[in-house]
């Protein structure tokens, strides 16, 4: 057998790979990965707080299985969701999570295929947010030096604008005020609670990390807001936040010195959201699932679409309550807080934060 | 050979020394012979290095004669999805005629490899590769092979699928030239993984065909099945068994390995640190 033998499978096996599409040139893209920025500080939280490290790991199987059973299945999604998948990450997966970081291709591969400019932004900043972690949790970084390696490693984040998310704070309108905004809030209670949870907890960390003025009281900050997350799951999704967390709320010490970083980590967690609602929403043609995607992506990026103040952005944070985001990550009282609205409510703001007409509750 | 040595020392220093970077799941980026020939259509993240220090292959060519080999290979991706790769293989050949192994450097490898694009619905992850095996050493071919490769991978739910094919241009080797055995005018090869992702491991299989780099060479096919497994953030190991499949006597190989990434932050790229 020679080459030109061979070359006719090949060439049919290389058509048969490739799925015919009208519009290839908006299939072809070229986001790539990049290393993150190395640095003595690196891995220091998954040695100083495995638990808690860990416990990532198990939200990155959360956040990825989601979008690919929403993406994969859609007229059994919220079974496989609210139940099989909700039922495997609250007794087993939270209970023994993963060692080692997993690979969200494999758990989502045709989401992956989807919108891999999108699942790279969201890699981007997870990396961003595993890196701000090890500069709190280094002991042998004084306040000086945190800080200074915060701007350095928030300087490395941005210098990919094709993946970094805006640092100027984006209207909530861009999350619940689309066309298919709220259709993963309303149909998927569950697991949408559970989203809310796990970025609670993922902004809620940065707090003990910040306030605890020795190790000794960073450790038992850290356990005592993981053990907090954990009294959320029983019940589900009574002890779950109503409202999307917001940073400023759940981690204000931390937002005070670096609102940058609580502005981009709350437009990551807004941007999952508005990717589950545009997977989850049957009124969305399955071919334009795509394009909304990334246009939400672009909006999440840039520094004009429905940019709100700071002041604003900070006003309207405490207008959504605390309580209703899953309560403080520090100083809380033994019993999860009250929720003064109820799941899924829709506040309206302008850009400074101000109420916008009546509010309304999407049922 | 002394030179060999010395550089992939180097290399591993350069490795140990470097503070520990992202590449958490390697495991799942495959490389040439990591365990399988055929590999995806993905490279290494810009500004990574990854170091193969000491992947370590027993071929068993045919009774009595064996072929042993070492092949530290470092891999930079110096731009956005590129990377350039150096191997500096070393070999060790046992053919029954010689009171003694016959140890050499079997080459210098060097490869530069270019993702085109990212995978979509529609559209499969492609790269391409140029590369060639330059003359250094007792154990390498006599000539400098040069060499280009097209890779693609698609992925499916249960897995992936890649294919890759290779061409190297020029003039026949003479059946006794040393770099014979590891030279082919053409290889073509088609492997299938799966990945368990809650243990970070990948399991692969295999089929390669090649035409070797001589007069009227007949297509050897060959078959392997291998695993990668992470084991900590910076380290992932490998091991793989393949045998030929075409006439013949099995030949059968071992591979293990293990691929060490970091990055070091002096690189150009890197801001440079507080402390």
């Amino acid at each position: 057998m020679n080459a030109r033998t061979l070359a006719v499978p090949a060439l049919a096996l290389v058509a048969a790979l490739a799925t015919p599409t009208r519009d290839l040139h908006a299939q072809w893209t070229t986001v790539y990965e990049q290393f993150y920025l190395p640095a003595d500080h690196n891995f220091v939280f998954r040695t100083n707080y495995p638990a808690a490290d860990r416990l990532f790991n198990a939200f990155d199987y959360g956040h990825a299985i989601l979008y690919e059973k929403l993406w994969t299945r859609p007229a059994d999604a919220k079974q496989l969701l609210e139940e099989r998948e909700y039922a495997f990450l609250t007794t087993r997966l939270l209970n023994r999570p993963p060692r080692l970081p997993l690979v969200e291709d494999a758990i989502e591969p045709l989401y992956a295929r989807l919108a891999p400019e999108a699942k790279m932004m969201f890699e981007w900043a997870h990396i961003l947010h595993r890196q701000v972690y090890d500069v709190l949790a280094d002991e042998r970084l004084d306040d000086g030096a945190k800080d200074r390696e915060m701007k350095r490693v928030l300087t490395y984040y941005l210098s990919r604008p094709d993946l970094a998310y805006s640092t100027k704070p984006k209207n909530m309108s861009l999350m619940q005020e689309q066309p298919y905004s709220l259709a993963f809030r309303q149909g998927f209670p569950k697991f949408n609670g559970l989203i809310w949870a796990y970025h609670w907890l993922q902004i809620g960390l940065y707090e003990p990390l910040v306030v605890g003025r020795t190790v000794e009281q960073r450790q038992a900050g850290v356990a005592a807001t993981v053990a907090r997350f954990r009294q959320m799951l029983p019940g589900a999704p009574e002890g779950f936040p109503v409202v999307m967390p917001m940073t400023a709320a759940i981690a204000p010490t931390f937002t005070a010195k670096w609102p940058e970083l609580a502005i981009i980590f709350d437009n990551l967690h807004s941007m999952h959201d508005v990717i589950s609602d545009i997977l989850a929403n049957p009124a969305v043609p399955r071919g334009e699932k795509r394009a909304l995607i990334l246009k939400a992506a672009a909006a999440y990026r840039d520094d004009t679409t429905d940019v709100m103040t700071v002041a604003g952005w900070r006003r309207m944070t405490e207008m959504m309550g605390v309580h209703n985001q899953g309560g403080p990550s520090v100083g809380f009282l033994p019993a999860l807080p009250t929720p003064s609205l109820e799941r899924g409510f829709v506040m309206r703001h302008d850009k400074d934060g101000n109420m916008l007409g009546a509010h309304v509750h999407h049922d | 050979m002394h030179i060999c040595f010395r550089a992939s020392n180097a290399l591993l220093l350069i490795a140990l020394a470097a503070p520990a970077a992202r590449a958490q799941t390697d495991f799942y980026n495959t490389d040439r012979g990591r365990p399988l020939r055929t590999e995806d259509a993905i490279v290494i993240e810009r500004r990574s290095f990854e170091l193969q220090a000491a992947p370590l292959t027993f071929q068993r060519v045919l009774r009595g004669v064996s072929h042993w080999g070492i092949a530290p290979e470092l891999a930079w991706g110096f731009a956005p999805r590129t990377q350039l790769e150096v191997a500096l293989p070393l070999a060790v050949e046992d053919d029954g005629t010689r009171p003694r192994a016959l140890v050499a450097a079997a080459g210098l490898e060097v490869e530069l490899l270019h993702q085109l694009n990212t995978e979509t619905t529609a559209l499969p992850a492609l790269a391409l590769g140029a590369g060639v095996h330059l003359p250094v050493g007792g154990l390498a071919p006599s000539r400098a092979i040069p060499s280009v490769r097209a890779l693609m991978t698609r992925t499916h739910r249960w897995g992936r699928v890649h294919l890759n094919g290779a061409y190297s241009p020029g003039d026949d080797l003479a059946l006794s030239d040393p770099g014979v055995a590891d030279a082919s005018r053409w290889q073509a090869g088609l492997a299938v993984d799966r990945t368990f992702v809650l243990r970070s491991l990948l399991v692969g299989a295999e089929v390669v065909a090649q035409s070797p780099l001589v007069a009227d060479g007949q297509t050897e096919w060959r078959t392997a099945i291998g695993v990668r497994q992470q084991l900590s953030p910076r380290l992932a190991m490998d091991a793989g068994i393949g045998r030929r499949i075409s006439e013949g006597d099995a030949g059968w190989t071992l591979t293990m390995g293990a691929a060490y990434s970091f990055a070091p932050p002096g690189m150009p790229g890197f801001n440079r640190g507080a402390r």
